[in-house]
């Protein structure tokens, strides 16, 4: 039976799961990574429209990501694992500042929780910085805290490297 | 950055036709590895190519309305289209008259008047100055207000089928001599859609440490599917597996079976086109249309738009695909000799279904994007192509020769049952994997380079 949690440790359990993701990209732990998405998970990156406004509708207009479900996320981390991206080889170093971190809404078994992000990728001697807001949604399930949306808002989206869902 | 070490002096002409090798009856065709890694040759291209010659500037769904605009580059050289009060098109430099301030500073928008954001000379979407502050106390003198003040225009400009393109120089043919028979592939593209076509809205952009030509020729490569995209191709696989009895798609391994019949055309003005049968037409959103297309466009051209892909490359800057479920459209600006900037589209039939356009919007983002499993590859393979050309003892390329002995001059079979005259045609199986369809934007680049040389030297 799930309950709301007090805001405290809403705000402990969100960070502590944030900051686990972004460590777990880092250190290319990709099974471990995917563990804390739900099975119906949403990963979603939206464009920007113009300068000013960025894109508010995935099925209305281009995303960098829209993956759902965990097999769609499971699909990139089978490219990046198995060596068969010309892209990715040999295999970028990727390193996530995560900051800002707070909790927006507490609800039963739920917490939404926005946060800023810087992340850094350094390839084949080159360093490129990306950086946005995150705004994840987690749930309980079976006692555990998972993501079951994930929603990245790019800033700098003009892209000097081609990216992949470790890289923002 | 790769530095040219082998060029004569500034001044000296160059013999562009040394950088092929075309000897058509002895079977060779080899292009120099300098016209990727040569700055002067960048240089060159910019004048000679790009800013003498016409060149896609945007799609006529980016600009609808009276008074919009929208910012682009004609080589190194910053546009802006418009439309002026009667939705007539016009293009001009992007560029105040009075102190040179770049004019309109976002990527596009509707506006009556461009004000200049520096000391405020204000100018209408016919790039007429109408207005330049403080003008009566000003002390100009007479000479100062006879000249022209109003915007540098772009010298042509002209739209074919929603296809908006200009030219900064006047000694160009017209927009449909250009396009030649590449207006047949635009028909087949913008004729599957009763209402027209349109790019969806969201900035996709990026740069790629590559020479532009080597984005020329990949975009019509079908040679590289199977190695640089095993990924992209052991993902599908996996997802068919996946979905087991709820997978309503076509065959896949039938989709790339090497009995599939292939071909393509090249054209004298470096225009080029891939060609693929389709062995599921079936399953293309635009299969249930067949019969209205049969009847409006004839059993032949309904053909060419459901049972074969196309990928179409208009010399020298814009790409269009048509061989899965969606539309692809890219448009490239080079940079330098290592660096090219890509604007690409997901392209659709305006006023299609939420349904088909969230498959076609999903399938854009997991091949096309720069952010997918498919493009990403593509661009590592520039870069690699790129720092390969570092290797300066190694001139010549061996990347021109399939389907050499599949190729004739002029048309073949396929080129005369569509009423075309390419300048090269080829057809094989799909396993051939042509590589001749490149030769015309070679040749049709020499050509460009040595017409523009010359006209250079003879101006006073």
């Amino acid at each position: 039976m799930s309950m709301t949690l007090p805001r405290c440790e809403a705000l402990e359990v969100a960070s502590d799961l944030i900051y686990t993701e972004a460590d777990h990209l880092d250190r290319w732990r990709w099974d471990e990574w995917l563990a804390l998405y739900t099975q119906d998970c949403e990963f979603w990156c939206p464009s920007w429209l113009s300068e000013e406004r960025l894109a508010d509708d995935p099925d209305k207009y281009v995303s960098f990501f829209y993956l759902t479900g965990r097999a769609g996320l499971a699909d990139r981390v089978y490219r990046i694992r198995a060596g068969l991206t010309p892209f990715a080889t040999p295999l970028p170093r990727t390193c996530h500042v995560i900051s800002n971190l707070r909790v927006t809404e507490v609800g039963e078994g739920r917490i939404a929780v926005n946060s800023h992000w810087q992340a850094n990728t350094y390839h084949r001697r080159v360093t490129a910085s990306l950086f946005g807001y995150y705004d994840h949604e987690l749930v309980e399930q079976d006692g555990d805290w998972k993501i079951a949306k994930k929603t990245i808002v790019l800033v700098n989206d003009h892209l000097d490297l081609p990216i992949d869902i470790n890289q923002v | 950055m790769n530095r040219p070490t082998e060029l004569p002096g500034a001044t000296a002409p160059l013999d562009f036709s040394r950088y092929l090798d075309d000897r058509p009856d002895e079977g060779v065709f080899r292009v120099s590895r300098d016209i990727y890694r040569d700055e002067r040759l960048f240089e060159l291209e910019m004048k000679y190519i790009f800013e003498s010659n016409w060149v896609f500037l945007c799609h006529a769904s980016q600009i609808p309305q009276p008074h919009d605009f929208y910012t682009t580059h004609i080589g190194r050289q910053p546009v802006v289209v418009t439309r002026n009060a009667r939705g007539e098109l016009r293009g001009f430099l992007n560029t105040c008259t009075h102190k040179g301030s770049l004019l309109c500073v976002t990527q596009a928008g509707n506006s009556r008047f461009h004000i200049c954001t520096y000391h405020g000379w204000t100018f209408d979407n016919d790039g007429t100055c109408v207005s330049i502050k403080d003008e009566a106390p000003a002390g100009y003198s007479d000479a100062f207000s006879r000249d022209n003040k109003n915007l540098f225009p772009v010298a042509r400009i002209a739209e074919y089928r929603g296809w908006i393109f200009g030219s900064l120089s006047d000694d160009v043919p017209t927009l449909d001599e250009h396009l030649g028979d590449m207006r047949l592939f635009i028909d087949l593209l913008v004729d599957q859609a009763p209402d027209g076509m349109e790019l969806v809205p969201g900035n996709a952009s990026y740069s790629f440490p590559g020479n532009w030509k080597l984005q020329i020729e990949n975009c019509l490569d079908g040679y590289h599917l199977n190695i640089a995209h095993k990924g992209f191709l052991d993902i599908t696989r996996q997802r068919i597996k996946r979905a087991g009895d709820a997978y309503k798609g076509p065959d896949i391994e039938a989709m790339f079976g090497e009995h599939l019949m292939t071909g393509s055309f090249g054209f004298e003005r470096g225009h080029a086109m891939f060609f693929s049968e389709n062995p599921a037409p079936e399953f293309r959103p635009l299969w249930p249309e067949r019969e209205r297309l049969k009847a409006d466009f004839g059993e032949a051209r309904a053909d060419w738009m459901l049972r074969y892909g196309r990928n179409l490359t208009i010399f020298p800057n814009v790409q269009c695909t048509d061989n899965a479920v969606i539309g692809q459209f890219r448009v490239l600006r080079p940079l330098a000799t290592d660096l090219t900037e890509m604007q690409i589209y997901c392209w659709v039939p305006v006023g299609e279904s939420a349904a088909s356009r969230r498959q076609r919007l999903r399938q854009y983002e997991d091949f096309f994007n720069i952010s997918s499993t498919g493009t990403p590859d593509d661009v590592g393979c520039y870069r690699n192509c790129q720092e390969g050309y570092a290797a300066r003892n190694a001139k010549w390329l061996h990347g021109h020769s399939r389907g050499m002995t599949n190729m004739v001059q002029g048309a073949n079979e396929y080129a005369k049952a569509l009423g075309i005259h390419p300048a090269t045609s080829a057809a094989g199986p799909l396993n051939m994997s042509d590589e001749t369809l490149f030769h015309s934007s070679y040749r049709a680049w020499v050509k460009l380079m040595t017409a523009g040389q010359e006209k250079e030297l003879a101006a006073p």
